[in-house]
């Protein structure tokens, strides 16, 4: 049961409307209008206009709040980052406007924007320099839809935190770097961004965070002088004291903690919008000792422990992501900033890291239902099963999460590209899935790439059939091929130029990031980058990757199966007749989409005659990519995931051969196209299995139960066998979706897109598209009572 | 070479752990309520098959049954090994009656033993002591049909005898097989409290040889299949049982020692 106090709390952000707030680019107009920045360098510009904000901006604190701290003046109040991209005043109104997610602009907002921001920012934003940078061919690929941009208006970030916070404070952080500055007195520099600016950047960053939660602390006490509550004066006063420790000193406490984490946090997101916020990771091994530690000394009891936890939990829901310009709104439908909270796992060691608060944290996770945080459980082989029952009973309530990882998979993956041992054990996911070492590492990920497009392209001589302009190299007319090699032979070529261009393109863009929007806040908490005298953007962490996700693994291997089927070997039509029949959507040619959805072979169903093209797209794009440098330092990498990437690349590609209509949305992550696969859990982890998850940094899987699969403790077990034997696989990650009633009914609609959905009644089990109408409802029915 | 007309992999009713049930072709019973009607004949047979695509009704043929060779089923099989050691799973042969095919059966059974593959035979007992006892060699377990007790109503409701099914299910006790005893519950043939005693002697006599009893409420799942094979449904409109009697059924076959579960 909540406490009144989380009650409200939740409710406050459940119910607070976004805003967009101009408080943030108002203040870094300010900044830049009024400051001297003669002879300053860039990132010790950038730290004093951090510390900027963190000394005007406005502070809130509300009723019954534990923990302290908004990016914004209020609750979801969404601050703007012109220095990174700059809304006009149509998008202003577009977000206003909008039915999805939208965010509310008052007329003040309007107002300074059109008398300040854009008057100042205008021609001036690093998305101007950005799109500047790029080549012609890059922009058509762009547009096309073959690629999208991450740091286009979001700044590179997906890091999450160690656990260095936890035992030093930020004092002895700027003991280190006077010590490293010291050591630099004298000597010579070489470079033009020189260590010994990071550094004071990185100080005058680090007292700016101990200065603004100073603040919070006055403000506090403040706040404890007019309470009349006698209670809730004691509660702010020792708050108040909290901040004046933290994040200044080490935390001793949970509640100091989690307080220091916070502003870590909050720090983070103000100094610039990194994709995917900021993120604590292994919170449960984080927050251990410290829980263990006031129980024992009498300061809380489990009770209060999961109130204060709760109180912190409702603090990420407070903060969607920053909306985006209208431009690109679209493709993105998600602004969820996906802050991903680890449980489980391994300890450095190797040992199970299942503890006490891994399952405190799950019911934490199960009571608050909040969007954000959202939360993975890592399994590996020493982890129990218990465990792993727990998680999947929250599942069960069908709200998405938590989703389920293979830590053996992910420190696999984290030694393939050269971590050390003790850096991968303590790694994790973030984001949706992505593989990273925390604390140690900026893995960048750098935009969704879409392999269905490549596939349109190498059947239209590189030209996009959409509007005719030529994105690729010229590989030969389709019905001119006369063999599947042929086929073969131009997707490899088109994916190769299109990936180098999207690298190429990247390494220009890290640039760009590194040479005017350094983040020394952040840099202070990634290691190595106080020691390197470097910036985080700049390649200061001891491990610096750039992601590209692969998107429609699942439908281009259908669409490869497909031609091969129909074209070469069992020869049912020709290639004219097939681009005829795409070019008409199927209108008219019903009876044969039927034959490419219903008999021909598709990816998901555990048959190599399928499977071996996702094996082979996925190798040539591992190839093009894995290992070729990027601006930091670092290298490139893949991963398979789509966020909402996939109906957006769905959008911009026509019908494709293995039946799917034109713009409908692609396959998800790895999971089989939308439907096609037939032969029920285990074959689709087969197939998925066949590609070699380690060579990547994160794969998805999605599957989809109806409830009935859950709702027993033997329906549990057997879930949790199909995970243990998927991990043995070395599969990255699966996620469960519980099938709600909608979905039942959209697969009466459209049975096609639905053939995996598998029912279970007691003591059979069948394919929902087998079931006669009037069953099917009472099935709707049944799913709709549960 | 063996006729069967399904493969279901990730099998949740069908015993222990994860499964691969394999349906074979074929039934000499004719059970008013079955619902695998495609099961009867040996014969592979296609029928016609309606779907809707972009709200046009298309016909296409849907096969039901293929002959496969022995080594071929088991390449299938040994697809899920893995999940079978994680869970303690296995193969089912299912069907139909599986034993009408004994001697595929029983290479079958041979060939997953020697895979390390646990056994289960699904099967309505319906066949000579010698042939069933012969299939026991090599089973590591019986999901074992008993339709109803009363020998009249047996003949009437599934067209065949039931004394040599009463008296195979002894052969495997005494065998000391593991066995669990699967009752489908069809409202007016075997539910009323005559009936239900007549399974608890039969329980109680034998308690001391196995441990489980399967109750599988009658669901109207199977009627559509018939339609679509354009058979008529031998057993009418009849409504399920009520969830309540279901429970008083488990709890008076719950004597000592026996698990009793619902769905399998
Ligand atoms: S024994 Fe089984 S397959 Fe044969 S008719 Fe009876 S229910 Fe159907």
């Amino acid at each position: 049961m909540l406490t009144n106090r989380i009650q409200q709390l939740r409710n406050a952000s459940l119910n607070a409307i976004n805003t967009l707030s101009a408080e943030r680019a108002v203040l870094m107009t300010d900044f830049y209008m009024s400051s001297d920045l003669e002879g300053k360098s860039i990132p010790v510009q950038r730290a004093l206009s951090f510390e900027y904000l963190m000394e005007k901006k406005q502070l809130c604190v509300l009723d019954g709040e534990l923990i302290v701290g908004e990016r914004g003046p209020a609750p979801k109040a969404t601050p703007t980052f012109p220095e990174i991209s700059l809304h006009s005043l149509e998008d202003l109104d577009i977000l206003d406007s909008r039915e999805k997610v939208s965010f509310k602009v008052d007329a003040a907002v309007r107002e300074v924007y059109e008398q300040k921001i854009i008057p100042f920012w205008k021609g001036r934003t690093n998305r101007d320099r950005l799109i500047a940078g790029m080549e012609p061919e890059w922009i058509s690929a762009y547009e096309a839809g073959v690629f999208t941009e991450f740091q286009e208006q979001r700044a590179p970030g997906h890091t999450v935190l160690g656990k260095k916070i936890y035992s030093t404070g930020l004092l002895k952080f700027i003991k280190e770097i006077d010590d490293r500055l010291e050591g630099l007195e004298g000597k010579q520099e070489s470079g033009d961004i020189s260590e010994r600016e990071e550094l004071t950047a990185m100080k005058i960053a680090a007292n700016a965070i101990i200065m603004y939660a100073r603040r919070n602390a006055e403000l506090l006490n403040e706040m404890a002088l007019k309470d009349s509550d006698p209670e809730r004066k004691m509660e702010l006063r020792y708050m108040a004291s909290i901040c004046y420790k933290v994040p200044a000193h080490a935390p001793e406490t949970l509640h100091e903690a989690l307080q220091y984490y916070w502003f870590v946090h909050l720090g983070v997101i103000t100094e610039l919008n990194p994709w995917d916020s900021f993120n604590p990771g292994r919170l449960d091994q984080h927050l251990l000792s410290f829980y263990k530690n006031d129980l024992s000394e009498g300061r809380q009891t489990k009770e209060s422990a999961i109130e204060l936890i709760q109180a912190f939990w409702v603090k990420f829901n407070n903060h969607p992501s920053p909306p985006k310009m209208g431009v690109t709104a679209k493709e993105s439908s998600t602004y969820t900033d996906f802050c991903l909270i680890n449980l489980g796992g391994m300890k450095e060691d190797g040992s199970d890291a299942v503890n006490e608060m891994s399952f405190i944290l799950l019911d934490v996770i199960e009571e608050m239902r909040l969007l954000q945080p959202s939360s993975m459980i890592q399994v590996s082989k020493n982890n129990p099963d218990s465990f792993i029952e727990r998680a999947v009973k929250i599942v069960k309530t069908g709200y998405g999460q938590p989703s389920i990882f293979n830590s053996d998979a992910i420190v696999e993956e984290l030694l393939n590209q050269g971590k050390s041992i003790i850096d991968a054990r303590n790694g994790g996911a973030s984001g949706c899935v992505e593989t990273g070492a925390f604390g140690t590492e900026a893995y960048i990920l750098t935009g969704y790439f879409n392999l269905v497009k490549v596939l349109e392209l190498s059947m239209h001589n590189g030209v996009d059939p959409a509007n005719g302009k030529q994105i690729g190299p010229q590989t030969g007319s389709f019905i001119e091929f006369s063999a599947f090699e042929d086929i073969k032979r131009a997707f490899t070529v088109q994916l190769n130029y299109l990936l180098d261009l999207k690298i190429k393109g990247n390494r220009i863009i890290e640039q760009i990031y590194a040479e005017n929007l350094p983040v020394p806040f952040l840099s202070l908490f990634v290691e190595d980058c106080i020691a390197n005298g470097k910036d985080y953007n700049v390649g200061g962490a001891r491990y610096n990757t750039s992601y590209i996700q692969g998107v429609g693994l699942g439908s281009v291997s259908d669409m490869l199966a497909s031609l091969k089927h129909h074209l070469f070997d069992s020869k049912t039509m020709g290639a004219e007749t097939m681009m005829k029949i795409l070019g008409d959507d199927f209108i008219g040619h019903e009876e044969i989409r039927a034959e490419l959805i219903y008999n021909t072979p598709k990816y998901g169903n555990d048959d190599d005659v399928a499977d071996e093209h996702a094996v082979w797209v996925f190798n040539q794009f591992y190839e093009a990519v894995n290992g070729k440098p990027n601006y930091r330092g670092g290298a490139f990498r893949i991963n398979m995931l789509p966020t909402t990437s996939h109906v957006y690349f769905g959008s911009v590609v026509g019908a494709t051969p293995d039946g799917r209509h034109a713009g409908l949305p692609l396959s998800e992550g790895i999971s089989p196209f939308q439907g096609a696969d037939r032969k029920g859990p285990t074959a689709v982890l087969n197939s998925a299995a066949k590609i070699d998850h380690l060579k990547t940094g994160g794969t998805l899987l999605n599957q989809k139960f109806t409830p009935d699969f859950f709702k027993d403790g033997k329906g549990i077990k057997k879930i949790t066998q199909l995970i243990r034997t998927y991990f043995r696989m070395m599969g990255h990650h699966i996620q469960f979706n519980v099938v709600s009633a909608d979905t039942l009914r959209a697969a009466q609609e459209a049975p096609e897109n639905y053939q995996d959905l598998i029912v279970r009644v007691a003591g059979y089990s069948d394919y929902f598209n087998d079931l006669g109408e009037e069953l099917q409802d009472e099935i709707i029915r049944r799913t709709e009572q549960e | 070479m063996l006729t069967i007309f399904d493969i279901k992999r990730f099998a949740l009713h069908d015993g222990p752990g994860l499964r691969t049930t394999v349906f074979f072709k074929g039934c000499p019973l004719r059970c008013l309520w079955c619902h695998n009607p495609e099961s009867y004949e040996m014969e592979p047979e296609s029928h016609n098959l309606v779907r809707l695509l972009d709200g046009k009704e298309i016909t296409m043929t849907r096969k039901y049954g293929s002959l496969i060779k022995e080594e071929d089923l088991m390449v299938e099989i040994l697809q899920d090994k893995l999940f079978f050691e994680e869970s303690s799973g296995g193969v089912t042969f299912s069907g139909g009656e599986p034993l009408m095919q004994y001697k595929q059966l029983i290479s079958m059974l041979k060939l997953s033993g020697k895979n390390n593959i646990h056994r289960a035979v699904d099967t309505s007992g319906y066949a000579s002591e010698k042939l069933i006892s012969e299939v026991a060699g090599h089973t590591d377990l019986f999901l074992y049909d008993l339709k109803t007790m009363d020998p009249e109503m047996h003949k009437r409701s599934t067209g065949v005898d039931n004394s040599q099914i009463l008296k195979n299910a002894d052969v495997l006790l005494d065998m000391g097989k593991e066995v669990i005893f699967r009752i489908p519950i069809i409202p007016g043939i075997n539910d009323s409290e005559k009936e239900l005693d007549a399974y608890l002697r039969f329980f109680e006599k034998r308690i001391e040889k196995f441990k489980e009893v399967h109750i599988l409420p009658y669901h109207k799942i199977g009627s559509d299949k018939y339609s679509r094979l354009n058979l008529e449904y031998p057993l009418g409109p009849i409504a399920e049982p009520k969830q309540e009697h279901i429970e008083l059924i488990k709890q008076k076959f719950s004597i000592s020692g026996i698990e009793v579960s619902i769905g399998g």
